[in-house]
């Protein structure tokens, strides 16, 4: 058995395990590493049933092939994959795509409110008067005080 | 009782800061790189009772991928996120290091600071896991 048809079968067992994991397999050239990224996030992050399956297979990957490497990744990865050569279970990315885009557009069509509610239609005249009158100046309502005239004088 | 590799480390880390401050972020990104296998090499050594031979005569691709193999082998019975985590980080910076070494990918000051991050944090996890 070559390393891809270890990879393609294996990966395949997965996907029937996990219909719900999106599986992509490519190679990184690069770092000479087979790549498979394992959507949504949500579940290489939090599927614990997932890690049993994926973590082991990852070992006996390497055990079984030692000249070659393997990187199991969410799809955060920075590890690009440049050319998809399988994917399984694609169809979990097509609802999570409609969901997602549908949930973009109400964002984008949501907008806050332009106006600020007048004063007026919660505040009475009353109280605005009185408030304006504080702001004028603070001496008028402090004269009442014994302490303050005391500071007052002393400035 | 010496720890050569955990010197190194050290040393590369030291080095990596100091190039950045230079804004030679290649140099940067690939010692940092080699700070954090540094690093490996010493949990390996030091913490796992590995031998050189055991790093170097190895069946794997290179060097660099053996000290991965056996540092995961270990990891993952310690703590399994911490795994998950590092066998995705790991190949990431790999592929930066060798970006930064053997091609015309131009590096700024943040992958710098990036990669400088990701050398302590893999380095604080091997802490963590392997007093």
């Amino acid at each position: 058995m070559t390393p891809l048809e270890f990879i393609q079968e294996n990966l395949s067992i997965l996907s029937k395990q996990f219909p719900s994991v999106n599986i992509k397999y490519g190679y990184n050239n690069l770092i000479k590493t087979h790549i498979v990224v394992l959507s949504p996030e949500e579940e290489f992050l939090h599927n614990d049933q997932l890690d049993d399956a994926w973590i082991p297979l990852s070992f006996n990957f390497k055990s079984s092939f030692p000249d070659e490497e393997i990187a199991f990744v969410p799809p955060s990865s920075t590890l690009a994959i440049i050319e998809v050569l399988e994917e399984f279970n694609p169809a979990i990315m097509i609802v999570l795509d409609c969901i997602y885009s549908e949930l973009f557009e109400y964002e984008l069509k949501y907008s806050f409110p332009q106006s600020i509610i007048s004063p007026t239609s919660v505040v009475s005249r009353a109280t605005i008067h009185n408030s304006i009158a504080m702001l004028n100046y603070p001496e008028q309502f402090l004269v009442n005080d014994a302490t303050d005239n005391i500071y007052q004088s002393a400035a | 009782m010496t720890k050569p590799f955990l010197e190194k480390s050290n040393q590369s880390m030291m080095s990596a800061k100091s190039l950045i401050k230079q804004h030679l972020y290649s140099s940067t990104v690939s010692r940092a790189y080699y700070s954090s296998l540094q690093y490996i090499f010493h949990v390996l050594i030091e913490k796992l009772g590995k031998s050189h031979n055991d790093i170097n005569k190895a069946p794997r691709t290179g060097t660099h991928a053996q000290a991965q193999y056996l540092l995961e082998l270990a990891l993952v019975s310690k703590d399994k996120n911490d795994y998950k985590w590092f066998q995705t980080k790991f190949p990431e910076f790999k592929e930066d290091r060798v970006k930064a070494d053997y091609h015309d990918h131009l590096f700024d000051a943040g992958s710098g600071q990036d990669a400088i991050n990701t050398a302590e944090s893999i380095i604080n996890i091997l802490k963590k896991n392997f007093r």
